[in-house]
């Protein structure tokens, strides 16, 4: 996103807040920041300009001073132009030494011209008659607490599990006999003809039911809610991989256990409502370093997408080994978000 | 100062022409003058210049189209120049309530609150943008004209100045 882009979108994002913003407005500078997260966090969803303008709006409306004109020459006789006062002894001996004319030129002084005082007069008088409201508060006034917006976390895990089958069908390799042809197995390329789709999720699920297969996938989501102001904690199971093969194949795991990977969005997504599913795909060398986070599937916000990547590139990985031999490998998992309330149901747990 | 005399009915014009104009705009413009200068007392000093400037040019010409417009933009203008005169006391925050003398106290609500903290960090181009759109409820292009900018230029000095009342914002909270 060029600079030329964002300067633009500050003229968008006046509209907004001045209201005048069209229809087509809106959706390029939703486009924007869905793009831009500098210019997001900037400036804020549309949601959060148009609460800030509603705060000019509220500082408006709670304005209750009538200003009475009448007394503006003394105080500012008194104040600003002291001096006056002499000259505007001179002026009064000149206007008793009566020109008519006099009356119709208005002088620089403190006394305002007949014309003015005399409406600032009728107007002080409607100000006295007028009803006014008592509206005593000396405390600055807060609005009522919002009800706290949560997010949840659903880490989706895809978890490759060897088959229900007996021990002892394990094949032993022995010296004399010939190994098997080595089935390749790869957690990302599941049977299409057999894949679901979770009911809380945009993941496929996938499982093969069959009790001839040597594996077996199936998958496992643990839900996790953030709070807006609470230390974030997300608990999950890393990827797990067994393979019922002659070839001793381990995939990348995150090192650390479930709390590996823990995405902190920023505090914008809470404003702006984000949610959806994150899918990515993190590289890792044969030291266990990440190379390369790739999201394969956004969920809509980038601030999201940002927030998974840069928690999975800041774990450290055991690398995939095949036959105890580290090799190059890839890691594959997603995040679902999901904005809710305290109050509603289905927030598994609430971290303090 | 050119001295121009009227004949009576000429002044008799002028005379009901401001009549009009103090009667229907004093407070809305007094209020507005009081959240650029953060000064009650200033800002009424202003005002009333804004009103004699007013009742100077329709004696000059009374038939001359004097709207709201031509008073904010007075306003405006003698506002920038006496906070331009005041700059360096504004800079200098000694007393910690300053931003508080301008309200009375039953218009010390959070939001009033903070729109003066923000207005007395702002620009005065941003500053006066966000009073002409928001505060005084004129759009983009009427703010232009008074302003003499383009639209988007307002558009973005709003922007500019809602980013500094979203920081005050929260920093209060």
């Amino acid at each position: 996103m060029t600079l030329q882009h964002c300067d633009r979108i500050e003229a968008l994002a006046g509209a907004i807040a001045l209201g005048e913003a069209t229809e087509e407005e809106r959706l390029a500078y939703r486009r924007h920041i869905a793009q831009c997260a500098p210019c997001l966090n900037t400036f804020g969803g549309e949601r959060e300009i148009e609460r800030v303008a509603r705060t000019v709006a509220d500082a408006r409306e709670s304005e209750v001073w009538e200003p009475q004109l009448k007394g503006v020459s003394t105080a500012r006789a008194s104040r600003r132009y002291r001096w006056w006062r002499f000259a505007a002894a001179g002026v009064t001996s000149l206007v008793l030494a009566g020109a008519a004319v006099h009356a119709l030129v208005p002088q620089r002084t403190s006394v305002p011209h007949p014309a003015v005082a005399r409406v600032m007069v009728a107007d002080a008088n409607v100000s006295r008659e007028r009803p006014v409201i008592e509206q005593r508060t000396v405390a600055p006034q807060r609005p009522a607490a919002q009800p706290q917006r949560g997010l949840i976390v659903q880490h989706n895990i895809v978890q490759l599990a060897p088959a229900a089958a007996p021990l002892s069908a394990a094949p032993v390799i022995a010296a004399n006999v010939t190994p098997a042809p080595i089935a390749e197995v790869t957690v990302h390329a599941p049977p299409r003809q057999n894949s679901v789709r979770h009911w809380s999720s945009n993941v496929p699920v996938w499982r093969r039911l069959r009790d001839t297969d040597t594996w077996r996938t199936v998958s496992t989501t643990t839900t996790t809610s953030l709070s807006q102001s609470a230390p974030q904690t997300v608990t999950h199971r890393a990827e797990l991989l067994q393979v019922f093969s002659q070839r001793q194949i381990r995939e990348a795991v995150p090192l650390g256990g479930e709390t590996a990977i823990s995405p902190h969005p920023a505090m914008i997504a809470y404003d702006e409502g984000a949610q959806g599913t994150s899918v990515f795909q993190v590289l890792i060398d044969e030291r266990g370093v990440p190379t390369k986070c790739i999201i394969t599937k956004g969920s809509g916000y980038s601030v999201l997408d940002v927030a998974v990547c840069k928690a999975a590139m800041q774990v450290r990985y055991s690398p995939k080994t095949v036959d105890g031999r580290a090799v190059p490998g890839v890691y594959n998992d997603a995040f679902t978000f999901r904005m809710t309330n305290n109050d509603l149901e289905g927030i598994p747990k609430q971290i303090q | 100062m050119e001295q121009v005399y009227l004949t009576a009915a000429q002044a008799n014009v002028a005379h009901a022409r401001v009549e009009a104009l103090v009667r229907d705009h004093q407070t809305k413009l007094a209020r507005y003058v009081r959240r650029m200068v953060g000064d009650a007392d200033v800002a009424l000093d202003i005002v009333q210049d804004v009103f004699f400037a007013a009742y100077r040019t329709l004696q000059a010409d009374p038939a001359r189209p004097l709207t709201a417009g031509w008073l904010y933009k007075t306003a405006t203008n003698t506002s920038i120049s006496h906070l331009r005169r005041k700059k360096i006391l504004r800079f200098l925050p000694l007393d910690r309530d300053a931003d508080l003398r301008a309200l009375r106290i039953d218009e010390r609500s959070a939001a009033s609150i903070d729109l003066q903290t923000a207005m007395h960090r702002l620009p005065l181009d941003q500053a006066s943008a966000i009073m002409l759109t928001t505060y005084a409820g004129y759009s983009s292009n009427e703010a232009a004209a008074i302003l003499g900018t383009s639209p988007d230029a307002v558009r973005q000095r709003v922007c500019r100045a809602m980013r500094t009342l979203r920081v005050v914002m929260a920093e209060s909270a």
